[in-house]
């Protein structure tokens, strides 16, 4: 089982049955993970695939969301597809360097779960810090946003989200410190 | 597109999922097989004459229990393999435990047998040509699975190819079985079992290649 499992099965069981809400922020939460997934697995340098592939995956897990047995684990039904839209990719781009083709052919096994258990326990670590700051560090720190980017969507001037997510950092440094 | 506008489309065009879609579809594609292929059968081979008679007939219950227990077993490692990360593993072990227990009761039947009536039981009139067309009567079944497969979501394609060939063959060898004049256990175990096994090699080799969504 891959972290995050049950708050994901509940919302993707949610949106099975129509719920707009859970279904948005399943999507959120899981363009976060998948985004992570395949820039891992791609060379640096195609970001833009990256995106393109968790796009891909997205409108899969769409068109093809009946095919999920709400019986069964939620993560890995959404693994083997986003894997196999990532084999896919690469069967069709064979030229393409990548990062670790050996790490890419076994994306349907469990070494995804490490990147995915860093993901959690990092949005666990982040719900602990206010929204704002929150949503900043996100953006510029895991997603790769400009801080200019990022300033212009909040309507903040840049400085100031600069200040936002420095001290975000410092309160997440401190409860990491405290952990036991 | 970026994901954000992509994902804001996704959830205004959310609608409730169809329940059971992936048994339905399958159903469906069998379906449609079964009748192409039993119209084929009755076309090409015709039914067994006094086919009243055989139908009642212990060996005709073996053949197409056989037969019927291998479509069972298919048909659920079709569903699973259909879905993503579904495996094949529990129904195709039953499915080859069901190999070998039909083996072995053709092994028994053949030795206690009188020497010279084994060669009857093994190859019996038709033997040459009983794989063969119980692949062409296993055609329309694979072409109906693989249909039905394009639109659900397998992620692991020789693996959902095999089972749609092999679950094809089972049924193609249950149409068969309506046509077949053999009687002996043997036969069954080897020659029903080799057309299966054909189909399910032309299923491996159709799986990747038209699976792919």
């Amino acid at each position: 089982m891959f972290p995050g499992e049950i708050e994901l099965r509940a919302l993707m069981i949610r949106s099975l049955a129509g719920d707009a809400a859970a279904y948005r922020s399943l999507l959120d939460e899981l363009t976060v993970r998948l985004r992570g997934f395949f820039r891992k697995r791609l060379a640096a340098g195609y970001a833009a695939d990256a995106e393109d592939l968790v796009q891909e995956t997205l409108l899969a897990l769409h068109a093809r969301r009946a095919t999920y047995d709400p019986s069964k684990p939620f993560t890995a039904w959404l693994h083997a597809i986003a894997g196999y839209k990532l084999a896919d990719h690469l069967r069709r781009r064979r030229d393409q360097p990548t990062a670790d083709l050996a790490e890419s052919e076994s994306v349907a096994a469990d070494d995804v779960s490490e990147g995915a258990l860093a993901q959690l326990d990092l949005s666990r670590l982040l719900a602990a810090i206010p929204a704002g700051p929150r949503a900043w560090i996100r953006s510029v720190r895991i997603e790769g946003r400009s801080i200019a980017e990022v300033a212009a969507r909040a309507g903040v001037s840049s400085s100031a989200v600069k200040v936002g997510i420095h001290r975000g950092l410092r309160a997440l440094a401190g409860k990491v410190q405290t952990k036991p | 597109m970026t994901t954000n506008d992509l994902i804001d489309r996704l959830v205004t065009e959310l609608t409730p999922a169809a329940r059971g879609l992936v048994v339905r579809r399958i159903a469906m594609g069998v379906a449609v097989g079964l009748a192409a292929s039993a119209a084929l059968m009755l076309t090409l081979l015709g039914a067994r004459q006094n086919l009243l008679a055989v139908l009642s007939s212990e060996v005709y219950w073996l053949k197409s229990g056989y037969a019927l227990l291998l479509a069972a077993c298919g048909f659920w490692a079709v569903a699973r393999l259909s879905r993503p990360a579904g495996k094949g593993g529990a129904p195709g072990i039953i499915g080859a435990l069901l190999v070998f227990v039909f083996a072995g009761l053709a092994l028994s039947d053949l030795l206690a047998a009188p020497e010279a009536m084994r060669a009857e039981l093994i190859l019996g009139k038709s033997a040459l040509v009983c794989p063969w067309l119980i692949a062409l009567l296993a055609a329309p079944v694979v072409a109906g699975l693989l249909w039905a497969m394009r639109g659900l979501a397998p992620t692991e394609l020789r693996g959902a190819g095999f089972a749609a060939g092999l679950m094809g063959g089972a049924v193609g060898a249950w149409v068969y079985a309506f046509h077949c004049p053999e009687s002996g256990t043997p036969f069954i175990a080897l020659w029903y079992t080799a057309g299966i096994m054909i189909a399910g090699a032309i299923g491996l080799f159709l799986g990747p290649r038209l699976l792919r969504w």
